[in-house]
């Protein structure tokens, strides 16, 4: 986790290129820090480098999908608090994996996912 | 079989009667002759004029059958003494002559017999009568006088040569004069009492009565009385006469009895010395009279077998010329004889033929072609006489004709007045046979025909479709009753007739002044004059009661004379119901459509929320980014822009959304097969992506722009691609792969396959999974590759599928390019 009183980091991990530059923007206004992945594999490649203080992840993505990432995480017994946004009401069936703040809905509202987002980095449980 | 008893034993007894009591006729009658005999004896030692006991036993021969002579000889020897009982002469002698006079009766009926002829006909021709009188009157006598004279002279001491003399001449006489009366009359008898009293009888009796009066008034007078003078002459010349006539008018009995009483009167004047027989001794007049009798006997019996001979012949001629007559009467009957009146004329004729014949029936049997069996078809029984039936078969077989013809077989019964059937008839029963024969299998032919034409007509008339068949000068040579139900009116209904042109045909068939008539018209033309085999048009015409769809067919008329048939069909129905189906067609493919878009919800929510997720963030963002201080301007821009794209893009997943849903017509336009995979690969993308399925795309970039319609094609790809994806459910994620290619077959064709790595294709299915209604999932419909081939088949192109040798199966379909439609 970075230090105190610097900004957060926001990992946002998602295929499509409009949502990860949309949120990219959106998080930046917020006075959050955002780094955007194409790939669950380039996150979990960039995680040598740096951890993000909160994971915004796509579920549906080519590759490696979104649980595969959470999986990942675990068995590196990394714990990142993660928003999973997803296309559609997918939460079914889904086991609430470790670290798992929230589902988001695609499209969702800026105050929903930045209250979210302060939940999660605040270690809370999400509601 | 004859019931045991009575029968039997009365034909016996019958069989037994009947000669005794002609043996005692003939015992009774040789005992009178021989009395007569001895009665005709001038002087008791002279020789007698007649001598009908040689006669009698020579009548009795040559009518009984050779086995009774014998009997018939013994029979006679008893009346042979007792009529000698008073005679002077030696036993011996007396049992000599027994012996001469059987062996002159055995000589003359053993010789007649010897030369082939019987008492029947014995004085019919003049042969026969030569025979006779060599055999009876000449031989027989003469050669038995000798034993005779030498008998007599022997043990009765006369002298031999005046007893031969006078026995020969006396036999002879005797022989010649009595033997035809017996013969005949015992021949004749029954005929003439059948016959009963007619002129011929009153003829027979005048003539008679004539000779007797002549013979009593004339040798009757005493010379003194008349003297002699040329006078005399005429009462000679007038019994010749009568005796002629009866030779010439009454046949060889009339003559025979004629001479006979013209020989009683003669001898009877004789006897008597009278005249012309008291100028010489009486041993000379007998001797005489003997000659001058035999003399006008035997060329009066010559005459009556001649004249009877003639007259058979004759007779046999009128009647073999009145049945040729007949014949060709019968055979002109029946030429061009009208197929209904056969029946009524073979039965008339039946009947003719019968009584002409006097057979008791005649009888036409039938040879049925099925089970080969004789079926009475026409039959005449003659009255009185039995129905004949397939029995009378049998009889023909021995003794009546029975003619056997293609048609089956004329039969005749026996003949009425007992004779057998002349051979001379049967070939021209045979003739008659062939006659009916062919005027009754002409019938049949002419049933039979007139029964399939009566069929064809039916046939004709029966048919939904209206048919003008027309000649090869193109007019109308008939037509059938539906075609006037076609018209275009009620009024104009009666235009077309036998005779009417191709011209009119076609100006009455189809819309006047239309392209179709001018059409139509050179197409039947054109098949009339074998420039072309056949003609089909569909063509739609305006109705009172709406517009209304015709096929009109043209083919050449299979006859040497050429000509065409054309057909005209009323196909509004069917026209209606394929529009009903293509409708049909056309509103389940759309709810093919829609099902498979429901399939489909999520990825297709997955895929529209990409694009508003973006639109949502980055309008959020500009806002915030506006409100601080100093607004990042640049950034806000770059967000608007990314704004309008994401816009652009959801639009584009609206846009193909409704293109799929809408229910539009069939519309064909020029359209990039490419770009239509492409669209649709994007439609699934999300669902491939939740499937976890890898789709890669390999398009032929030199693909030609085809002639189809999109949506159809769309929906073709949309649900291989999706049977596709769901075919891989169960393989292993890694694995879940599909190649989607096209490509350009030849200038005309290109071609499209989608290949998978999922279970592939049952062995058994792989027939019918382009069938309605055959599915292998669970909820599935059974339409989608149904449709999908009708789609492809109305695009000109085939739709198939085969497993792949790595697993998996691939579905192809292939298209042709067309040429651009509006």
């Amino acid at each position: 986790m970075a230090g105190a009183g610097s900004r957060l980091l926001i990992a946002v991990v998602d295929d499509e290129k409009s949502v990860r530059t949309s949120l990219r923007r959106l998080l930046a206004a917020s006075e959050l820090d955002a780094v955007t992945f194409a790939s669950g594999q380039e996150f979990l490649d960039s995680l040598r480098q740096s951890r993000p203080d909160c994971l915004i992840l796509d579920l549906q993505m080519p590759g490696l999908s979104g649980l595969d990432v959470q999986r990942q995480l675990a068995d590196r017994r990394l714990r990142v608090p993660t928003i999973i946004i997803t296309a559609e009401d997918e939460t079914r069936g889904a086991s609430p994996s470790p670290g798992t703040v929230a589902y988001l809905c695609k499209p969702f509202e800026e105050h929903v996912l930045l209250g979210l987002i302060a939940r999660a980095v605040q270690g809370a449980p999400a509601p | 079989m004859t019931a045991p008893g009575a029968e039997p034993r009365e034909g016996a007894v019958r069989a037994l009667v009947r000669p005794a009591g002609i043996v005692l006729a003939i015992v009774v009658a040789y005992y009178a002759g021989s009395r007569i005999g001895v009665l005709l004896k001038f002087e008791p030692l002279a020789p007698s004029l007649l001598w009908p006991p040689n006669a009698i036993l020579t009548a009795a021969l040559l009518l009984a059958p050779r086995r009774r002579w014998g009997l018939i000889l013994l029979a006679v020897f008893p009346a042979h003494l007792l009529a000698r009982l008073d005679s002077p002469l030696p036993l011996a002698l007396i049992l000599a002559l027994f012996v001469t006079n059987c062996s002159e009766a055995l000589i003359a009926a053993a010789a007649v017999r010897r030369l082939g002829f019987t008492a029947s006909g014995l004085f019919d021709s003049l042969r026969a009568a030569g025979v006779f009188i060599a055999c009876a009157g000449f031989v027989a006598p003469f050669a038995s006088s000798f034993a005779d004279a030498a008998a007599a002279a022997v043990l009765g001491g006369k002298d031999y040569w005046l007893v031969w003399e006078t026995r020969f001449f006396a036999n002879a006489l005797t022989a010649l004069t009595l033997v035809p009366v017996i013969v005949l009359i015992a021949g004749k008898w029954r005929a003439w009492v059948r016959r009963g009293f007619d002129r011929r009888l009153l003829e027979a009796v005048g003539v008679w009565l004539g000779i007797v009066v002549v013979g009593l008034s004339l040798l009757d007078v005493p010379r003194g009385v008349i003297g002699f003078s040329v006078l005399m002459a005429v009462p000679f010349a007038v019994l010749l006469s009568l005796l002629v006539w009866s030779a010439v008018r009454l046949g060889p009995a009339g003559s025979s009895l004629a001479v006979l009483t013209a020989e009683v009167l003669a001898i009877g004047g004789a006897a008597r010395g009278q005249w012309p027989f008291d100028v010489l001794s009486r041993a000379d007049n007998v001797l005489s009279l003997q000659i001058f009798l035999i003399g006008v006997a035997i060329p009066l019996l010559c005459l009556a077998a001649l004249i009877e001979e003639q007259q058979r012949d004759q007779e046999a001629l009128e009647s073999r010329l009145r049945f040729e007559e007949m014949l060709s009467r019968l055979a002109r009957a029946f030429v061009h004889l009208p197929s209904d009146q056969v029946d009524p004329t073979i039965d008339a004729w039946l009947r003719r033929l019968g009584e002409h014949l006097q057979s008791d029936h005649v009888a036409i049997f039938e040879l049925s072609p099925a089970d080969k069996t004789l079926v009475p078809t026409h039959s005449w029984v003659a009255d009185g006489a039995r129905q004949p039936g397939l029995s009378a078969l049998d009889g023909g077989l021995h003794d009546s004709p029975l003619m056997i013809t293609d048609y089956g077989v004329l039969s005749f019964g026996a003949r009425r007045n007992g004779e057998p059937w002349p051979p001379a008839v049967i070939p021209q029963l045979r003739l008659v046979a062939e006659v009916f024969a062919n005027a009754l299998t002409r019938k049949q032919a002419e049933n039979a025909l007139r029964a399939s034409e009566a069929v064809k007509a039916a046939i004709l008339a029966s048919l939904t479709s209206g048919v003008a068949v027309l000649d090869r000068s193109g007019r109308v040579a008939a037509i059938n009753e539906t075609w006037h139900s076609l018209g275009p009116s009620e009024a104009a209904s009666a235009g077309i007739a036998v005779g009417a042109t191709c011209e009119e045909v076609c100006a009455y068939a189809l819309p006047p002044g239309s392209a179709y008539a001018r059409d139509a018209r050179a197409a039947i033309e054109a098949v009339i004059a074998g420039a072309r085999s056949d003609f089909a048009l569909e063509y739609p015409r305006a109705a009172a009661a709406g517009e209304r769809w015709f096929a009109l067919s043209v083919l050449p008329l299979n006859r040497t004379e050429g000509g065409a048939v054309v057909s005209l069909t009323d196909v509004t129905k069917r026209k209606r119901m394929e529009l009903e189906a293509r409708q049909t067609r056309h509103e389940l493919a759309h709810f093919t459509r829609v099902s498979t878009m429901g399939e489909l919800t999520a990825s297709l929510a997955h895929e529209l929320s990409q694009p508003l997720t973006g639109i949502l963030a980055n309008a959020q963002a500009a806002l915030r980014l506006l409100a601080a201080a100093p607004p990042d301007l640049d950034e806000v821009r770059d967000s608007l822009v990314d704004i309008v794209d994401d816009d652009r893009r959801a639009g584009d997943i609206i846009r193909r959304l409704r293109e799929l849903l809408k229910k539009g017509e069939t519309r064909r336009v020029r359209l990039d097969l490419n770009a239509v995979v492409s669209d649709v690969v994007k439609l699934v993308g999300s669902d491939a992506l939740m499937r976890g399925v890898a789709i890669t795309v390999d398009l032929d970039p030199a693909l030609p722009l085809l002639s189809a319609d999109r949506v159809q094609l769309q929906q073709v790809v949309l649900n291989l691609l999706m049977n596709a994806m769901e075919a891989m459910a169960g393989t292993v994620e890694a694995a879940r792969s599909l190649v989607i290619r096209t490509e350009c077959l030849d200038a005309g064709t290109v071609h499209v396959s989608i290949e998978d790595r999922g279970r592939g294709i049952a062995l058994d299915a792989a027939d019918k999974i382009f069938e309605p209604f055959y599915t292998t999932k669970p909820d599935g419909m059974g339409m989608g590759l149904s449709i999908a081939r009708s789609i492809i088949e109305a695009h000109d192109g085939h739709v198939w599928a085969a497993n792949n040798s790595a697993g998996g199966a691939t579905f192809h379909f292939t298209l042709a390019v067309g040429a651009p439609e509006g």
